[in-house]
């Protein structure tokens, strides 16, 4: 499970996040909603320790992640909102080389297999500076077939994906809610959102306005008059 | 992990061929500037020479750390290098080794550029010559990296990495002069010791502090 508790950031005299709370029990598919600006990128680069916050406390399955070892965020993989490769490697490459980062040694051909199941053609040995916007994310999603994780965090993954692409995503999501993973998903796409996630929060102003489950408002923070 | 972020900055340079081919252009167009704009007699030269040597080196070394830290912006993959359960210390040493093979190379190809076009003897003691030259290279990577880490996500950090590290490194830039002065003068060892003892003191000092507060540095 992870846990975010009182969770305060601020960008020079601005404030991004405020006193943000929130769990993600296990199997759990958390979506994160908000206009842009209100700190839903930035929360999850908290989490992953991309950023640094003022205050408040992270931890996985007890453990805490803020202040620990690079070993405690092994659990985590974080997909952002850029692609986060190397342009002038190939795609094979960067995916061999993120894996070795988590001390993984796959072999060329796992490798291959996982690019070849998001729709890359596993032979195309160029640099990925070439890649389009959408072949980048699904590169991004072939790290989430690679890299073995607890909790997911993707930053909005079906940025510049076709249909075909969007559908492939939604697969692989369920896929991973009957494998009972945790996701935290952000996304401006708010229906595609619920379609997918046990529970919504809304994050507005940097502080949660609103939390529900199923598409229902079962559960509401006291939180909503903060501007 | 060490093994793999360094052969990955050097399998990115491989590919790309972009930052040493930029310290190798830019410093043997200032060589060449300095061998043409001016014609002293080889004495006064030979006082002049180890300045102007690591003034290039300087410049230079700016291009491989600026380019090295812009890279891992593009695509913000040092974001996923930052999530990846990898422990910052390795990381920067990792950049510090990969700027000092950097600017090794460079100078492999410059050093001979620059006796030959300032027609300067070569150092009777090579091994000694070779040893501050390493020693130095390791320093201005460490002071480097670092810097670098720190202002990689500055908006104008191309313009700050050197409005940074110049003022840092004087005290390195002026013991290698002097040592490298003292090499070309063929002076004993016992003469320039002192410089030699600032510059290994530099390098401890930064790569100490690169290890102990990359943590900090690197996260935004």
């Amino acid at each position: 499970m992870l846990s975010i508790k009182n969770i305060n950031k601020q960008f020079g005299h601005r404030p991004v996040l405020r006193d943000v709370s929130l769990e993600i029990g296990d199997g759990e598919l958390l979506g994160l909603v908000g206009p842009n600006g209100s700190g839903k990128s930035t929360l999850l680069r908290i989490v992953v320790r991309v950023v640094s916050c003022d205050g408040g406390s992270i931890s996985w399955n007890g453990n805490s992640i803020l202040n620990a070892g690079a070993d405690q965020r092994r659990p985590l993989l974080y997909l952002g909102h850029e692609p986060g490769f190397y342009p002038p490697l190939s795609a094979a490459e960067n995916l061999l080389l993120i894996a070795k980062l988590y001390g993984l040694e796959p072999s060329p051909a796992d490798v291959e297999k996982n690019l070849s199941e998001v729709g890359l053609d596993p032979a195309r040995s160029g640099p990925i500076r070439e890649f389009s916007r959408g072949m980048l994310q699904r590169l991004a999603l072939a790290k989430t077939l690679t890299i073995p994780w607890e909790l997911l965090l993707l930053d909005e993954p079906t940025t510049g994906l076709d249909k075909q692409g969007k559908s492939m995503l939604s697969q692989l999501i369920e896929t991973w809610r009957k494998d009972d993973r945790s996701l935290l998903l952000v996304s401006h796409d708010e229906e595609w959102l619920s379609s997918h996630c046990d529970r919504m929060v809304q994050l507005s102003n940097g502080r949660i306005q609103r939390s529900e489950v199923d598409g229902e408002k079962s559960v509401q923070t006291e939180l909503v008059g903060e501007a | 992990m060490l093994a793999v972020l360094v052969r990955k900055d050097l399998l990115i340079e491989f590919r790309s061929r972009e930052i040493l081919i930029s310290m190798i252009t830019f410093g043997a167009a200032i060589t060449l500037l300095y061998a043409f704009s001016f014609r002293p007699s080889p004495e006064s030269m030979l006082t002049f020479a180890p300045g102007l040597m690591w003034m290039v080196f300087l410049f230079v070394s700016v291009l491989a750390l600026h380019r090295s830290h812009s890279l891992e912006k593009e695509f913000d993959a040092f974001s996923m290098i930052l999530s990846a359960p990898v422990e910052r210390s390795v990381l920067f040493i990792s950049k510090y080794l990969s700027g000092f093979i950097f600017l090794v190379v460079a100078q492999m190809v410059l050093l001979p550029l620059f006796f030959l076009f300032l027609q300067l003897p070569l150092p009777a003691n090579l091994a000694q010559m070779v040893a501050v030259f390493l020693l130095v290279d390791l320093g201005i990577s460490a002071a480097g990296s670092l810097l670098s880490g720190i202002v990689m996500r500055v908006r104008v950090n191309e313009m700050l990495l050197p409005l940074m590290l110049f003022p840092m490194v004087t005290p390195l830039l002026i013991s290698a002069v002097k040592s490298t002065a003292s090499i070309m003068d063929s002076q004993p060892f016992n003469q320039w010791k002192l410089w030699f003892q600032l510059i290994l003191s530099f390098v401890i000092v930064f790569s100490l502090i690169g290890y102990l507060i990359y943590d900090y540095v690197s996260e935004e």
